[in-house]
């Protein structure tokens, strides 16, 4: 004889009824109703598929001793972890960074300064910047062969500055173009053991001309940018202001 | 109610717990497996005389209900389920019912064994506790909190990660 015409809540058969029909999120909400739900949406059967289907890794750790329900969560909150996250907008903006590039020779230095916002783009969205070089000064192959240079990047109104790359040295020797490259410190996120992953990565363009009996180059321009150390591709221009954020943005 | 040579019956009596009785033609009786297997087994046997089937479990009001929606079913192919007009009359359907007549008619689609009826209630029903809180669920469905506080905070926090 049925007697439950006159009892709002659901009786835990059709609790039980119902739970295959729930999402994993709503029974473990569901679970914490009363005792009598509880014992309806945490047992094991309902569970143990969910597992097995969403976590088939974890299916084995600790069945004998966890319950599937709090396997789940474990494996859920897991997963969530391992996103990756939505990265946000950088505040910091192009148009308010100003590079300064100097390279120092044996003979001399030669300084550009270059506001981010005037230079052109990249067209695939990079961090990587090319500044041309108004300089009129020859230099031999033996004074490129000590050329040392360094990467400032200033935020505008001299907020802060942050330095890329101090008197790294590469090869400008013998080749029309040298490139350089040094590691960039960690954004302070992790211990100072992790590294950022990321090198700050200079390159000029010389322009070579046979002058009596020696050579000599003009250097015509620039190349700054950040490349990932891993793939050793530049990054993306909202990565490589996140990363300067850190370094920049009060 | 004298059966064609055919010895196949057109109908069936359907008894409630509460001794009402109710005359349904097979094909809708058919909609609840229960029922079209006492059929079938007393088809086998070849009686002549009317089948009679008590459901000791099911009260007239719910009976009824169940019996409205196996006829309305019963227009239908088996293969029809997504029939938008039908789909439309499940929802109408349920929607008249407060939780303790889906509780009652639950059951029964489970105890009669009408499967589409039963996954149509226990959809509804999950549906109405998804996207609820703990606070509202226990609101809408007048439950009792029986946990003490230390229980409630444990099992709240080996779920925490369903709250987002």
């Amino acid at each position: 004889m049925q007697n439950n015409d006159n009892l709002i809540s659901p009786t835990w058969e059709v609790l039980d009824l119902v739970s295959h029909h729930l999402d994993p999120q709503s029974l473990a909400i569901a679970s914490c109703v009363s005792k009598t739900w509880c014992t309806c949406f945490s047992s094991d059967h309902l569970w143990d598929p969910l597992c097995t289907t969403h976590f088939p890794s974890l299916s084995t750790v600790g069945a004998a001793t966890l319950p599937r329900c709090r396997l789940y969560g474990l494996g859920y909150t897991a997963a969530l972890r391992r996103q990756p996250k939505q990265p946000r907008k950088p505040r910091l903006a192009l148009h308010r960074l100003l590079f300064v590039v100097s390279v120092r020779l044996p003979g001399g230095v030669v300084e550009v300064v270059s506001p981010c916002g005037e230079m052109r783009q990249d067209p695939h969205g990079l961090f990587r910047f090319n500044i041309e070089v108004a300089e009129e000064r020859e230099w031999t192959a033996e004074e490129l062969k000590a050329v040392k240079v360094t990467w400032t990047i200033v935020e505008r109104g001299w907020k802060a500055v942050f330095t890329v790359a101090e008197d790294t040295g590469g090869n400008l020797s013998s080749a029309v173009d040298g490139f350089f490259s040094k590691e960039l410190p960690s954004p302070g996120c992790c211990s100072s053991t992790m590294s950022s992953g990321l090198v700050a990565d200079i390159r000029f363009g010389l322009k070579a001309q046979d002058d009596d009996s020696s050579r000599v180059s003009r250097i015509e321009k620039v190349s700054v940018g950040v490349m990932n150390a891993l793939n050793w591709r530049h990054v993306s221009v909202d990565d490589g202001l996140l990363y300067l954020e850190h370094f920049l943005h009060v | 109610m004298a059966s064609s040579s055919s010895s196949s019956l057109s109908r069936v009596v359907v008894k409630s717990s509460d001794n009402n009785l109710f005359v349904v033609n097979k094909k809708v009786a058919s909609q609840s497996q229960l029922l079209k297997q006492c059929i079938d087994n007393m088809e086998e046997k070849g009686t002549n005389d009317v089948i009679l089937i008590p459901l000791s479990n099911v009260t007239s009001n719910i009976l009824t209900l169940v019996l409205e929606y196996c006829e309305k079913h019963a227009d239908f192919a088996d293969d029809d389920n997504n029939n938008q007009e039908l789909k439309q009359w499940d929802h109408e359907f349920l929607k008249k019912f407060d939780y303790a007549t889906l509780n009652s008619l639950t059951m029964a689609a489970d105890y009669m064994v009408t499967k589409s009826l039963l996954n149509l209630c226990c959809q509804f029903i999950a549906d109405s506790i998804k996207d609820l809180t703990v606070q509202q669920i226990r609101q809408i469905f007048d439950i009792k909190n029986d946990f003490t506080p230390q229980e409630e905070a444990d099992i709240k926090n080996e779920n925490a990660w369903a709250f987002r």
